[in-house]
Parts: structure tokens; sequence; C-alpha cells
């Protein structure tokens, strides 16, 4: 047999027989994890008209639950915070939002302190990949460094991108061992993106071990006032906010927290943005309403949320009472 | 670790040298060849000891300066990172010279050829450590396209990106975990993470040589093997004809046999081996578990060397004595890797002594949670760092070092392509990570 006649006669069966295998475990993993799916769906595909945009990292998703929001604002708002989000990720939600929705009217974004640099980078970007028909999506990943053509023509090989983990999942999801984990349970509360942790607590005094330092790169800030531009286009006005932690834990646990905090502070004076921090909120002392030092527990999710609701109103609702 | 564009100069640096070092000491005679090899390799040595092991040394000297109350007169330490791949080239470049010195090579005048030589992309940054008399000449050759070269190199690509993919980077993840702090862990995680990076070195290293032979052969180049299946060793003397052949025969053809071999009285040939395993360790790294590591496999040569030298014990030729004698030279390679892989020499001793005292005091767990990438290695993950050894391990044990022999069996040649590659597929490990030796 000659050795081109074999290479091909690899090649083929191998592609063929990957696909078969791949196309149900990777179709399946997307489904094991849905409620990042169905969020992705509504801001990727979605073509509904939302008053309120909500974009962080889980910090923004696990503590905002937009029910709350809208009873005590009279909004429409949907919470598309994007788990180990940075910058890169608030960026293309908002482009992939706008690609197909109409223009929100006031876009919460929850800056962190890892939100500028790539350092902390265990973000799961194949989340996006199925929703690449979204061209501004797409425009931002390939700028990103992402080989969408390769995924584009052979979707199953996204299953190069997933771990161990989550193949183990998904190989007992479909031999029936398994349930959807992730989703919807008496525990938590699933709404409009909005996911909460469960009503575990964390422990008084819980020990901040790790000392970093937050990186900030050059792009970063860029990349943040094309948002600030984008939305000025858009006519979205723009709130920054930073969301509750227990004692600032993450605060102490960083060793620059004055640039970080300095760059959003100066951010926001220079594009007139209102700039909320509610770290230091009488809540962040109590640590029955936190799942762990950085992200609220259910209960603390709910009470957040009412704050920041009466927080936002003012600010949404200028007339009615609030006033800046 | 790294590549900087402007390190590319290093490299032109020690090309240069040794490119005219070779010509001259070709033409020279006497004393002054002896000259221009001295200084070709105070060139090539001299870069590696900037960039690799001044560091090493100044840290060493301030800690001796400090400990005698004389910190005025630190060393500086250099603000410098280690070029990528340096120690392979200038290893390389230096055989050139010492075979063009012994009269084994003509000296090259093609300076394109030369540089070319050194920097020949497939094994530029991990090796196989090339000879010139293997590798000068079929750059002045006439290569064909083959088809049949194809075929042999890709299925070499395929398998040493199985080793790398599948098996190397997996197993990484636990023994990522468990070396990063091994006083948190039960002695058999301690067990089972040295028995994995055990595994994990082999098929990263091999699986790269593997890649680079592969590539080289697809253009219709031949490299010098560099692994042959070391694991199925019997002692450890055997064990060092197989592992890292190329610089295991580099030591042995220019360090060992220049500074006496063992053309010289007992006493002198064993201090002869013990300063080449140094050496040896030092040239993997600046640091003392390196040392420690080349140390250890002193004792152990040597002390094969003493059985066999004074005593009249001689196993069986059985089956069972040689998987005795197998598995005891692996468990003897293996505790060496602890020096290798910790993070410092107080980790390994740590971990040795964990080890040897059955440390208990935290559970163990057979699956754990990944520290830095917060990926947890599961069952699938444990399944896979065993089944897929043992599949990597039966087939060494049939197959060619280059498996070439699959050519005469199409049906399953095409098999076992198939299956490596919808497994790399499957079960590959695709997030960034290095091979372990471009760090040397």
């Amino acid at each position: 047999m000659s050795p081109i006649i074999k290479i091909c006669a690899v090649l083929f069966i191998a592609g063929l027989l990957s696909w078969l295998i791949d196309t149900p475990l990777v179709n399946t993993l997307y489904k094991y994890k849905y409620i990042v799916s169905a969020r992705n769906e509504e801001i990727f595909e979605g073509k509904k008209d939302y008053d309120v945009l909500f974009i962080g990292s889980s910090r923004t998703y696990r503590s905002v639950y937009p029910k709350i929001i809208d009873s005590i604002c009279g909004t429409n708002s949907y919470n598309a915070g994007v788990e180990s989000g940075g910058i890169d990720d608030f960026k293309l939600m908002l482009d992939g939002y706008l690609q197909n929705h109409p223009a929100p009217k006031v876009l919460v974004l929850t800056l962190d302190l890892f939100s500028f640099g790539k350092d902390y980078d265990v973000h799961f970007y194949p989340q996006y990949y199925p929703y690449i028909n979204n061209q501004a999506l797409k425009s931002d990943l390939i700028e990103y460094g992402h080989n969408m053509n390769v995924i584009e023509k052979f979707p199953f090989l996204m299953i190069t991108y997933f771990d161990d983990y989550l193949k183990e999942r998904a190989i007992r999801f479909l031999r029936g061992l398994d349930t959807l984990s992730t989703g919807p349970s008496a525990d938590i509360i699933v709404y409009k993106g909005f996911e909460s942790n469960s009503d575990f607590h964390i422990k008084q005094n819980e020990i901040v071990k790790v000392r970093e330092r937050m990186s900030i790169t050059k792009e970063s800030i860029r990349t943040l006032n094309e948002m600030l531009e984008e939305c000025n286009r858009h006519k979205i006005k723009v709130v920054f906010t930073y969301a509750p932690e227990y004692n600032h834990s993450l605060q102490r646990a960083s060793t620059n927290i004055d640039s970080v905090f300095g760059l959003i502070a100066n951010t926001a004076k220079k594009n007139n943005i209102r700039y909320i921090r509610d770290d230091s909120l009488e809540i962040c002392k109590d640590p029955m309403l936190f799942f762990n030092n950085t992200h609220l527990n259910k209960q603390g999710a709910i009470v957040y949320s009412l704050i920041l609701a009466k927080e936002l109103n003012s600010i949404l609702l200028p007339g009615k009472g609030g006033g800046e | 670790m790294a590549f900087i564009p402007i390190y590319i100069f290093i490299l032109f640096f020690t090309i240069i040298i040794d490119y005219i070092a070779g010509i001259i000491i070709e033409r020279e005679s006497g004393r002054k060849r002896k000259l221009f090899l001295i200084a070709s390799i105070c060139a090539n040595v001299g870069v590696l000891a900037i960039f690799k092991y001044f560091n090493f040394f100044a840290v060493n000297v301030n800690a001796i300066i400090s400990a005698l109350y004389i910190t005025s007169h630190a060393v500086p330490l250099l603000n410098i990172i280690l070029p990528i791949g340096l120690s392979f080239h200038t290893f390389q470049a230096m055989s050139y010279t010492i075979e063009v010195y012994r009269g084994h090579q003509k000296a090259e005048r093609h300076f394109g050829i030369y540089s070319l030589y050194v920097m020949f992309y497939p094994q530029l940054v991990a090796g196989p450590i090339e000879r010139p008399q293997n590798l000068l000449h079929q750059f002045k050759e006439k290569h064909d396209f083959s088809s049949q070269n194809l075929l042999d190199g890709l299925r070499l690509m395929l398998w040493g990106f199985l080793k790398k993919l599948v098996i190397a980077d997996r197993l990484a993840i636990y023994v990522n975990v468990v070396y990063h702090s091994p006083k948190d862990y039960h002695y058999l995680n301690l067990i089972i993470a040295t028995l994995f990076f055990t595994i994990q070195i082999y098929c990263d290293f091999s699986g790269y040589s593997d890649i680079a032979i592969g590539a080289a052969k697809i253009m219709g180049f031949n490299l010098m093997t560099n692994f042959n299946h070391p694991y199925f060793s019997k002692n450890i003397r055997e064990f060092w004809e197989r592992w890292h052949i190329s610089l295991s025969t580099w030591f042995r053809d220019y360090l060992y046999i220049s500074i006496g071999g063992n053309r010289v009285s007992m006493g002198r040939a064993y201090l002869n081996i013990a300063v080449v395993f140094l050496v040896s360790g030092l040239w993997h790294g600046a640091n003392w578990t390196f040392i420690m590591w080349g140390a250890m496999h002193t004792v152990f040569i040597l002390t094969y060397m003493l059985i066999k030298q004074f005593t009249k014990f001689k196993l069986p030729n059985s089956f069972f004595y040689n998987l005795l004698s197998g598995v005891l030279t692996f468990l003897l390679v293996a505790f060496a890797w602890i020096f290798f892989r910790a993070n410092n020499i107080h980790d390994a001793f740590l971990i040795i002594n964990h080890i040897a005292t059955f440390y208990s005091k935290v559970p163990y767990e057979m699956t754990l949670p990944d520290l830095i990438t917060k990926v947890e290695f599961g069952r699938l993950a444990i399944l896979l760092s065993i089944l897929m050894p043992v599949f990597m391990f039966i087939s060494e044990s049939q197959l060619s070092i280059n498996l070439t022999n699959l050519n005469s069996k199409p049906i399953k040649d095409i098999a076992f392509c198939i299956f490596i590659l919808v497994i790399i597929v499957l079960f590959g490990i695709f997030q960034n990570s290095s091979f372990i030796y471009f760090q040397f």
C-alpha cells in the first residue's frame, strides 16, 4: 500500500471517528454548562430589549439578582457576568450584545482588582465558540488570537479545549450516571443570567493567604477606553461598581490596590461616570452572607441586590427622588 | 528559559567563533591548534557560564560571604534569562570543534552549512545533540521528496505527540500540584507523584525527540536515536546506555575519555565517572537539586560496578530475575528523579522523609484539585494516567525505535495511527505547556 494512501486513510478515518465520538461529547458539555450556555445564548443570539445590562466577573453574576433590581427600579435588566472574566471578556460581552440587541440605557460595569491583567487568566474562552455566528463576538475572538477558522470548519475539535473534569462529567451524563448538576436546584436561584451560590457561608476570620500584585496592562486600559467610546456612541450611560467582599479580603491579598482603584477612579472622573464602591458596606463584615471571601452566598446576593437597586435607582430615575 | 530575539546574537557569536576555529584548527598544527580549540571551548562554555551558571555561582558565593559577615563584598546578580536550548546548541557546536581537532571531521568551509548544523530547527532547542560526522554531510546531499519518509516521519511525530500531549502533560498536572507543596500530601500521593514524574519526564523528553527526529525524517534527514526504551533496562549502566543517548555519549566521548576514561588506575577511573555524572547533573540546571541527582546516579553506577567487579554475584538469566532487576532499576531511577523534580533540596529530603516514614497526618486522596489552574485531577484523569502509559510501554516493547517495522503490516499500521490520532484529539491536553528539556 502506498504511503500516501495510508496517510489519507488515517486522516479520513481518524477524522470521521473523532467527529462521531467528539460531537455528542461537545454537545453534552455545552448542555452540562447550561447556565453559562443560556446566558451566552441570550447575549449573543437573543434580541430582547433590556434597560440595564450588568457586566463583570463571577462577582457580578453571583451577586446581582435582576428580579430585585427590576422590582425596585422598574427596569428590565440582565446579568451578563462571566466566570473569571477580565476586561477582554467584558468588551466581548458588550460587543456581542450590541450586535443583535438594542442598546441598553445603562451599563453597570463591575471592575475587579484582577480585571486589568492577563495573569489571572483561568478563564474558559471556549464557552463562546458555539456563538461565533455573532460577527462582533467572532472578530473580538480573532483579535484575541483565537483560530476561529478551525473551529468553524471542524466544530468537534472544540473537545480539545475541555479538561478531563468536564469530559468525565460528559461521559457520565451520556451513560446516565450523572445529572446536570450545575443546573437549577433547590439550593440556588437562576434568573436572567444571575446564578446564586448556595446558602453555605464562610467561617469568621477566614484567613487570607496569598498576597500578589494585580497586573494592569496597557492593552486592558485601551480595551476599557474602547468600551467607553462604544457606550458613548450608543448613548449608553455607564456606571462602575466594585462588588462586596468579606472584610476587604481580596484587597488584603493584593499589593497594589491603590493603582487599580486609582485607575478606575480616574477613568470614572475623566468620563463623568458614577463609581459605586460597595466594599465597605455593613454586609461586608457578616460572614453569614458570604460563600467565600470574594463571593456572596444566596442570602448575601439578595441583601446586596436590594442595596444596589437603591443605589442604581438614584441614577436611573433621578427625577423620582433619589438624585445623585 | 525564554526565546528573546536579541539572544539570537549569542547563537551567531558561537557560530562565528566555532566556524573560524574549525578552519584554523584544521590548517594549523602543534600548539596553535590546541590554543584555538581551547579558545573555542572557552567561548562556548563562557556563554553557558554567564547565562546559565553565573547567578547560581553568585548566590552560593554570597551565602558563604554572608555566613562570614563580609556583606560589603557580595557578588551582584545578573538580570538575565536563560536563552532557550542554550545547553543543547553549545554542546553540538563544541562537538564540531573537538572532532575537527581530533581529525575525525573536516572543517566546514561553507558558512551557511555550518550555521545550519548548529541551528537545524528540529533539534535546535532540545536535541538530539548531533555529531558533525552524522549531520554535516547530510546537508550537502540532495534530498528528494519521499512519500515513505513522509509516512515514517509523520508516524513518529504522532507517537511523540501522544507521549507529550496525552501522557506527559496529563501526569504533569498531578505532579505539579503535589511537588508544589509536598508537605501537604500523604506519602502515597508523594509516591504516585514521583512515579508519575518518572513517566512524565520520559514521555516529555522522548516525545520531543520523536517529534524532532520525525520532522527531520520528513525532510529526508536522519537524526541519531536519543532514547532506546530506557525503562526496560535491567541495570543502571544499561539505563545510561539507553537514556538521552546523545548527551551521555557526548559526555563519554568528550569528557570521560578526555580526562582519562578507564585507561587509568581503578580509583581514578571511578573518580572520572563521578566527575561525568556530577557535570551531567549541573548541565541540566544551575541548582543543587540537579547536582544531587547527578550524585545519586554516581552512587548507583559505582555501586553497580563495584558489585560486578568484586563479587561473583550474577543474576540467572530468567524472566523472573530480568523482571526483578528491571523493576529495581526503574525504582532507583524514580528515586533519583525526586531530586530532579523537587523545587529545592529541602523539598527533596522532605519527600524522601515522608515516604520513608509513611507520613499520613494528612488524608490520602486519589483525586486532586489543581491549585494552579483550578482543574480537578479526577477519575478520568487517573484512569488515563494509568492506561495510556501501559499502552505506551506495551507498544514500545513490540515496536522498533523509529516504528518503521509497522511498514510491513499496513492494516496494523493504519489502525495504530488512527487510534493514536483519535486519542490525541479526544484526550490530549492542549493548554500551553512547554517541554521540560527546553529549560536546559
